[in-house]
């Protein structure tokens, strides 16, 4: 079992406004703001927060920029969004929806290595540049698409999860499942009313659970999920700084105002070979073990969690891989309110990739953003976390690359 | 060809799918021409994705006439976006149709593909005589179309006249076509309105019908047969009433003054009987130049002589008088709204028939009219039952009851 040779350190996060339908701002037919408006106003937002905005190296994590935006070179970006990294070394990194992990995975290990102490990170996705369904086939890049994508359906991944949705009905029953996922809906919505920058933060909608148990329209949709069950398509960048405990200091930073890396797993399965059993999300399932054992915690000891629900049912999904629950108990625990905000086990606090939003990229390191906001005592739905411990699951693909943090205050 | 024929199922021939390689829409720049091409072209589109794997194989061929070049220039553009959208908005039936084109992959690929393809398919001329159905969507006027139909001297095509009004019979004499002709009447916009009312004459080919009716059954829409006379089931009712409101309209002049006793009438014919406009609206909406000739057509081919347009001389909005009318019955609702709330239709009817203010007495009258129509479509034959009536007038005139309501409420109008 590996530990960290030094301690690293994540703070002066920033999220910006997750942008797409939900948002009134938003409307199709009016220009957008461009990617580096948001790239600039995600960079800005975490040196403001540094006395001594001053890096060694820079990451920066997009997952089909290329497509969407016809963008490559990205780290070419870095010194335009921080000046100091001008000369520095600077990284691309793309792993799916899981990108956001690996490049805060990335700037862990170039501070472990000693090559740097400061590490800025940034992620984004600029996914409304294309109609849905247009989108769809971008996205659907993350899996194995030479042979995946013809059979797909239109709304691939969405097709992709309502496929392990029905696997899942048929283990658990559909009469248990199917409420707990209106219920993760219901949660998402209400904890994303409570941040101003969450796509769904102006949904006023009246009975959200009512909507979440809407039947499926598989004639212009998908079958078995419904579109509450769907994340929304987003634009949206975070961004963070990774220290060594060296590096905290020189950017006068104080302890209490980060948080601490205290174990990472990761795991990357073939893309090739279709998940053994669609119920069970067994990347996700090594990588959180992974994490929790290099941190030395039980599941049981974080207070605060960010799972990666694309769809509702690979946020419950994550449950069960998390080891909260055995398999097949997610839905009740659900039910329950144990992944409430006053539950005890409270879970996207942010309104999650459902409420949040989800720039296919970034969500990852926005997962981080928001963990250590919470820690630090300055979320906009700050809860007082039952222990001093964060974990986040970021996931690309149909859990194949993963990469889970543990994280302290 | 990149590609291989993909069905796996038996070859088996269908006559339609084998009519549909050429069709000719007469009129494509007009508003109905359009829809009707719109409508043909994506039926055919599909066809040849699904036999040949991708639209615009060459096998099928789309002919569009008009007389007014620009409305053509306009056609390609509309018919691309509107193609575009079904495409879009169908993309799981269109990923299906293309299921066995291994170099399509993507829903963009596809959509381009079947767009481009269906557009191909089109060719601008003034000659149909390739066609071998040919749908007419032109001016109501017998000589006009009758000299179109000569002039196409296509002894094989079957022809759909999407005429409103004329019997096809007469269409049929004056067009020299035999027993090739059917009525084949589409609602505005005929891509998205679901009504068709099919007009089959008296000796038709009855290859031609069985083959309309499985091609009104492809294009989605609910077909409702009526006999061919004049002004069929629609028209045959609309034009009634519209004679109707003109006389009474005429008869309240003669106490009140003519913009109070229209006001009247329009407030009657839209509020009290809660349509979504009252009926010298809808003469205006139509044209009354568009209501003269249809009634025009009516009179000289129906052996009655009411059908003589009045010339009124009126304005639409006239005298507003709701004083004299008098409250609207309890229970009213406007007609967007009891749309949402049908079940609150029995409630108001009642009031209505409570109410002895004077415009609840003209409503009352209109509805016995309008019965009286009905069942004289019905008795005439025109119409296979009161049923029928009623899904033209809900579909076509988006009336929220017809006379089967009425009559199943035994409400003193169906008694």
């Amino acid at each position: 079992m590996r530990r960290l040779r030094k301690k690293v350190f994540a703070a002066a996060g920033y999220n910006t406004l997750h942008f797409g339908p939900g948002r009134p701002e938003f409307d199709p037919a009016k220009p957008m703001p461009t990617f580096d408006t948001y790239l600039q106003d995600t960079a800005a937002g975490t040196c403001k927060q540094l006395q001594n905005p001053i890096f060694d190296e820079g990451v920066i994590g997009s997952f089909m920029s290329g497509r969407f935006i016809k963008q490559a070179n990205l780290p070419g970006f870095l010194p335009f969004m921080v000046p100091s990294l001008a000369g520095k070394p600077c990284t691309g990194v793309e792993g799916a929806c899981g990108t956001g992990g690996r490049a805060i995975a990335t700037a862990i290990r170039s501070v472990l290595s000693d090559m740097s102490d400061k590490v800025f990170v940034a992620a984004f996705e600029m996914q409304n540049t294309l109609k849905p369904i247009y989108g769809a086939d971008v996205l659907a890049g993350a899996s194995y698409y030479q042979k995946e994508r013809k059979t797909g359906h239109a709304f691939f991944f969405p097709g992709v999860f309502a496929e392990r949705a029905n696997a899942y009905y048929n283990k658990v029953g559909y009469d248990l499942v199917r409420p707990a996922l209106a219920k993760w809906y219901e949660q998402a919505i209400l904890n994303a009313r409570k941040n101003p920058k969450a796509q769904e933060y102006h949904n006023t909608s009246k009975d959200l659970f009512s909507l979440g148990m809407s039947p499926p329209d598989p004639d212009r949709f998908i079958p078995y999920l419904n579109h509450y069950d769907c994340s929304k398509v987003t634009d949206g960048a975070s961004s963070i700084a990774i220290y060594s405990e060296e590096g905290l200091r020189e950017a006068g930073i104080d302890k209490q105002n980060c948080v601490e890396i205290i174990g990472i797993g990761e795991a990357e399965g073939d893309i090739t070979q279709p998940p053994k059993d669609l119920t069970i999300l067994s990347n996700t399932q090594i990588a959180v073990k992974k994490a929790l054992q290099m941190a030395d915690l039980a599941v049981q000891d974080i207070g605060l969690i960010e799972v990666h629900d694309c769809f509702t049912i690979s946020g419950l999904l994550s449950i069960e891989a998390l080891g909260l629950v055995k398999e097949g108990q997610a839905p009740a625990f659900i039910m329950e309110g144990q992944t409430a905000t006053q539950g005890r086990h409270p879970v996207n606090l942010s309104g999650g990739l459902i409420g949040f939003g989800h720039p296919t990229g970034a969500s990852g390191v926005r997962q981080l953003v928001d963990l250590w906001q919470q820690l630090t005592k300055i979320a906009p739905n700050q809860i007082q976390p039952r222990t001093p411990y964060g974990l986040m699951i970021s996931m690309g693909g149909n859990d194949k690359t993963v990469t889970c943090c543990v994280v302290a205050i | 060809m990149p590609w291989q024929v993909f069905s796996t199922a038996p070859e088996r021939h269908n006559m339609l799918d084998e009519k549909l390689k050429s069709v000719a829409v007469i009129g494509a720049g007009g508003k109905m021409g359009s829809g009707i091409a719109l409508l043909l072209l994506q039926e055919m589109a599909r066809l040849d994705t699904i036999k040949y794997g991708s639209s615009g194989s060459g096998h099928y061929r789309m002919t569009l006439i008009d007389a007014n070049e620009d409305a053509l220039f306009k056609l390609k553009e509309y018919l691309k976006t509107q193609l575009r959208k079904f495409a879009e908005q169908g993309i799981n039936r269109l990923r299906q149709w293309f299921a066995s084109n291994k170099q399509l992959v993507s829903n963009q690929e596809m959509v381009e593909s079947f767009v481009n393809g269906a557009m191909d398919m089109i060719e601008f001329n003034r000659s149909a005589k390739h066609a071998q159905l040919v749908f007419e969507a032109i001016v109501e006027n017998v000589k006009i179309k009758a000299e179109i139909f000569k002039s196409l001297s296509n002894p094989h095509a079957y022809f759909f006249t999407n005429t409103s009004s004329i019997p096809i019979d007469v269409l049929s004499r004056e067009g020299q076509l035999g027993n090739r002709i059917i009525g084949f009447h589409f609602y505005n916009p005929p891509a998205v309105q679901k009504l068709l009312e099919l007009i089959p004459p008296k000796n038709v080919d009855p290859k031609l019908h069985a083959l309309a009716i499985e091609l009104a059954e492809r294009l989605k829409k609910n077909t409702i047969v009526s006999k061919d006379v004049a002004g069929f089931i629609g028209n045959g009712h609309f034009m009634r009433e519209i004679l109707y409101s003109f006389k009474k309209a005429e008869e309240l002049s003669r106490i009140y003054t003519l913009p109070q006793a229209v006001y009247m009438i329009n407030k009657v014919t839209q509020e009290y009987l809660i349509r979504p406009m009252g009926m010298f609206q809808l003469i205006d909406y139509v044209g009354l130049d568009t209501c003269r000739s249809i009634c025009d057509i009516m009179r000289a081919y129906l052996p009655d002589d009411r059908f003589k347009f009045p010339e009124l001389n009126y304005r639409v909005p006239a005298d507003k008088c709701d004083n004299i009318l008098g409250p609207l019955p309890e229970g009213h609702r406007p007609w967007k709204l009891m749309q949402k709330e049908p079940q609150a239709l029995d409630s108001y009817f009642q009031h209505l028939y409570e109410s002895q203010t004077m415009g609840s007495q003209l409503a009352k009258e209109f509805l016995k009219n309008s019965m009286e129509i009905s069942n004289g479509l019905v008795s005439d034959g025109v119409a296979s039952s009161l049923d029928d009536v009623e899904i033209v007038l809900k579909q076509g005139f988006y009336h929220l009851y017809g006379p089967k309501y009425l009559a199943e409420r035994k409400l003193p109008c169906a008694v």
